[in-house]
């Protein structure tokens, strides 16, 4: 019968919790837009090509004239706060890029005060696509500098712009094909009265001292869609030498990923130099402790034991009294 | 030894299992949870899918549609928006071979095109055996060209059933195609056939002469000549073309003796010289009986005034400021204008002349263009004689430099504010200017007119090390330049490191245990201690349900030890120790203590120990409990 105790519990716990947080910095996140995601959702390559940092722009403005901050893929609800931190980082002349195709993105261009949203209905291409209609190329761009070098664009599962005639200060960047079409029953297949192109499917917005720019589709970066066509130097061209600030308070993320960058921040806290010496200065003193303990001779034999600290008792009775014992037990 | 392998089994698989549990809830908690909509897929796991082909075949037609056209050099443009459509790896080399194709027919109906263009040129020009070998190679760049198109055919319906194209259509382009190259082989045939027409025309000749040869420019030359047959017939009342620099100036008709005179009033073109020429294109009857014929061209000088124009600005060229610009236009005679056009960025200004072609001008750099060179341009206008001129000058706008001093501390404590203070100059002259300081996720804006100073906050979420604090200085007027700066704080938290020492200073005091102990009550207490460990060992030969007692017994012995000051030794046994306290004054302790020692010497070596026995412990115990307590109070 197994004896279980608080302290071997305790134990167990701690031990199975450091293979746990092992495991959990080992296996990459699967997160979409997340950097340390290698996967075909992740943003690993993105990482690579550019300098980029994940901040939460509510709580640490970066400096607008250095940096362009991406809004990509938002899964929460945005908040109203959060909208004014980045009204005024682009009205500081910050260039603000808005990669959306839920609509979700539609309150912050309301709130904005911008007339431009993103339709929210998938937009298939049936004869300029990679692989399949889902995955359009887009190859009518006009935007300017923006797409230098750019031949064409790769999409995955866009939506479209919707640009209200006479909007001020939009520049449209980019053009679906006239074969596209707006799947608005779901089908995947080209109905009768759904519209066909070309949309609009990314345009630059003057705001303020600065700029927003806004695709329908927030997978232009993903690490399975980053080197197709001309996306990468897209990519390029929108940073233009300023370093990538990837908003993170935009997504929901995965229980797994918020651990593993706790463990991670803990990691980080822990290489803090007033913790890093006096933290492997701890570990040496508890291996001292362990070994000193270690060294205590173990008692196996209680009549060894008793010879040991009484040598000069009769071995032989001890032996006889033991025995004797075992017979009443 | 068995409980304590099975407490060391336990242990190990509790550890594994716990371990595998919780992999098996990050293997759950890694997946993302379900979006609304699908926002991506990975795309190369998607299902080929061919191009739906009630679009496919426009991109296939178009090509056609231009060919038939007759532009032929935007066929390639055409094909290739077809290449652009998704075409799968494995059925490219259908659309390639059709294309490669369409490319060939295009090219070689171009290059016939072409060759026909200029051998009917040549024919109009009454050079018709000049143009035959043209055509020659005309006539086989049409017949390649139908070589290649039997062969479109069959690319035409390979691609129609591989991407399960409307075949109709395109066999009526293919059909219309073909009906385009036997167009072509008819015009060949007609034009071969005008050239052996021209065989029995009759030549002609066309001589012209120009006086003067050197005149100002908007001048008038008189320009004779004669028409007639290369046997020396003269052709009266033909129209005669005059052509300088082959443009159509005007018409003459020839006269009884084939000749013709004409006065010309030359264009203002200000060039040193034209080259005039006379065409006879023969019309109506003549068209069938002689041929065309152009004179050879005779070159006349032209003199004309050109002004020189010199330009110099004043100064620095700032970005939002006006500046001078200086200069003059020079001529050999007075000027017949009165102002001259000065172009600088975006902007057109008309300057006005002096009498002496001086003039002076105020211009305005736009404050939003970036630092660089800009290219400022002077032109006069043409007038009569005055031929137009013009100035180019390369201008380097460049703002001030602004020089910057901050002054930060080295080190900064989490938790405070930091004062920051700094100045900023162009030279000797101060300026109004916003600082903008981003330091910690946080801004700091201030309005200044040369010094500034800034509380910096630190929070206590600041972790210790160096932080970047960059500073950016926007002048308000745009002829200064924009600085940004960047210098590093060794911030230190005050409470990161009183965590830390606080572990290290309880790690240490943990380890040195006892012996840091050194007043004498602690020495003794210790001994005990260390008597007690190696009694807690012994305890183990006891029965389990009676340990508690031998626990009673060390007490005993720690009591007695104390109020006797007869110390237990290591090697003393129980029976030794009792005796070594009987021999002291002691002997109500020492009745105790034996009553206790019997207890525990049974607990020890008999399987039972009675009820009474116990009983008879436990009040010994309290006894000598309350004695300790009495003598020690």
């Amino acid at each position: 019968m197994p004896v279980l105790s608080i302290k071997l519990i305790a134990i167990s716990i701690a031990v199975a919790l450091i293979v746990l947080a092992s495991a959990s910095v080992l296996l990459p996140p699967q997160d979409d837009f997340n950097l340390s995601n290698p996967y075909w959702n992740g943003y690993t390559k993105f990482s690579r090509e550019v300098s980029v940092s994940v901040v939460d722009v509510k709580v640490y403005k970066p400096d607008p004239k250095a940096t362009v901050v991406f809004v990509v893929g938002p899964s929460l609800n945005i908040t109203e706060d959060r909208v004014e931190a980045w009204r005024e980082y682009i009205e500081d002349g910050g260039i603000l890029v808005i990669m959306d195709e839920t609509g979700v993105a539609n309150y912050v261009l309301e709130l904005l005060g911008v007339q431009v949203r993103v339709d929210g209905h998938t937009m298939l291409d049936p004869v300029f696509y990679y692989n399949s209609w889902r995955i359009p190329k887009i190859t009518n761009l006009r935007g300017g500098s923006l797409t230098d070098n750019v031949g064409e664009i790769v999409m995955d599962i866009p939506s479209i712009l919707i640009i209200p005639d006479g909007s001020r200060g939009v520049r449209i960047l980019a053009y679906s094909s006239s074969f596209s079409f707006l799947d608005l029953d779901g089908d995947s297949e080209p109905s009768d009265g759904e519209p066909y192109g070309p949309f609009p499917v990314a345009a630059e917005i003057q705001y303020g001292g600065g700029r927003i720019i806004l695709f329908s589709d927030s997978s232009l970066f993903i690490n399975g869609v980053i080197d197709l066509g001309g996306n990468l130097q897209l990519l390029k061209n929108i940073l233009d030498g300023r370093i990538a600030i990837l908003d993170s308070g935009v997504w929901r993320r995965t229980v797994h990923s918020l651990f593993r960058d706790t463990i991670l921040t803990v990691y980080s806290f822990i290489s803090l130099p007033e913790f890093k010496y006096p933290l492997t200065l701890s570990v040496l003193i508890i291996l001292y402790m362990l070994a000193a303990r270690g060294g205590e001779p173990m008692v196996e034999d209680e009549v060894e034991a008793l010879i040991a600290k009484h040598p000069d008792w009769d071995r032989r009775l001890l032996e006889v009294l033991r025995e004797a014992r075992g017979r009443i037990e | 030894m068995r409980v304590e392998r099975n407490s060391k089994f336990t242990a190990v698989a509790l550890i594994v299992v716990l371990a595998v549990a919780f992999s098996f809830l990050i293997l759950y908690l890694m997946y993302p949870p379900a979006m609304p909509k699908l926002i991506h897929v990975d795309p190369d796991t998607e299902v080929s899918r061919l191009p739906l082909p009630k679009l496919l075949i426009l991109l296939v037609l178009n090509p056609f549609t231009t060919m038939l056209k007759g532009n032929f050099s935007g066929v390639p443009a055409e094909l290739s928006i077809l290449e652009s459509a998704y075409i799968p790896s494995g059925l490219r080399f259908i659309v390639d071979r059709f294309t490669k194709l369409m490319n060939s027919i295009a090219s070689h109906l171009d290059r016939a095109d072409n060759l026909m263009d200029e051998a009917e040129a040549l024919i109009d020009s009454g050079r018709g055996m000049e143009a035959k070998p043209i055509l020659i190679e005309a006539s086989r760049e049409i017949a390649l060209a139908n070589a290649t198109y039997k062969e479109l055919r069959l690319a035409s319906e390979e691609l129609a059933r591989t991407f399960n194209l409307p075949r109709g259509n395109i066999y009526v382009k293919l059909n219309d195609l073909g009906c385009l190259i036997d167009g072509m082989y008819l015009r060949l045939l007609e034009l071969l056939d005008m050239i052996e027409r021209q065989k029995i025309l009759i030549e002609t000749s066309i001589s012209i002469d120009i006086y003067p040869k050197t005149i100002w420019i908007g001048g008038r030359i008189s320009v004779e000549g004669r028409l007639n047959t290369v046997f020396g017939k003269p052709l009266p009342g033909r129209a005669i073309t005059i052509l300088i620099d082959g443009s159509r100036i005007l018409e003459v008709s020839t006269l009884w003796d084939g000749s013709f005179r004409v006065e010309v009033n030359l264009p203002y073109i200000y060039k040193h010289t034209i080259a005039v020429q006379a065409r006879y294109t023969p019309t109506g009857d003549d068209a069938v009986k002689y041929k065309p014929s152009t004179s050879d061209p005779v070159e006349v000088s032209l003199l004309y005034i050109e002004p020189k124009v010199i330009v110099e600005p004043i100064g620095w060229i700032l970005p939002g400021r006006e500046f001078t610009l200086r200069g003059s236009v020079y001529s050999p005679s007075s000027l017949p204008y009165s102002s001259v056009k000065v172009s600088w960025i975006n902007s057109v200004y008309h300057v006005k002349l002096q009498e002496d072609g001086f003039f002076e001008a105020r211009l305005n750099t736009p404050g939003d263009i970036p630092d660089g060179e800009y290219i400022l341009r002077v032109n006069t206008p043409a007038s009569g004689v005055f031929a137009p001129v013009g100035a180019s000058l390369i201008v380097t706008v460049r703002r001030i430099p602004v020089n910057v001093t901050l002054n930060l501390p080295s080190l900064a404590i989490a938790g405070l504010s930091v004062f920051t203070s700094g100045s900023f100059k162009a030279g000797d002259e101060r300026l109004n200017a916003t600082v903008k300081i981003f330091f910690a996720g946080r801004e700091y804006n201030v309005e200044s007119d040369g010094e500034f100073a800034i509380w910096l906050n630190l929070p206590l979420t600041l972790l210790s090390g160096y932080q970047t604090c960059s500073m950016r200085i926007t002048p308000i007027d745009p002829w200064f330049s924009e600085v940004a700066i960047e210098e590093r704080i060794l911030v230190v938290n005050p409470l990161t490191v009183l965590a830390s020492v606080g572990i290290l200073v309880a790690l240490a005091v943990k380890v040195s245990g006892g012996k840091a102990i050194k007043t004498y009550t602690e020495v003794i207490a210790a001994e005990i201690s260390r008597e007690e460990a190696s009694g807690i060992a012994e305890a183990y030969f006891a029965p389990e349900e009676f340990r508690w007692l031998m626990d009673i017994y060390w007490e005993a012995v720690g009591i007695v030890g104390d109020l006797t000051g007869v110390m237990m030794k290591p090697y003393m046994t129980m029976r030794e120790y009792l005796a070594a306290v009987a021999s002291s004054s002691y002997g109500r302790i020492h009745r105790y203590l034996e009553t206790i020692t019997s207890a525990a010497e049974r607990a020890l070596y008999s399987p039972e120990v009675s009820a009474w026995t116990i009983m008879m412990a436990m009040m010994a115990i309290k006894s000598l409990r309350s004695e300790y307590a009495r003598v020690k109070h």
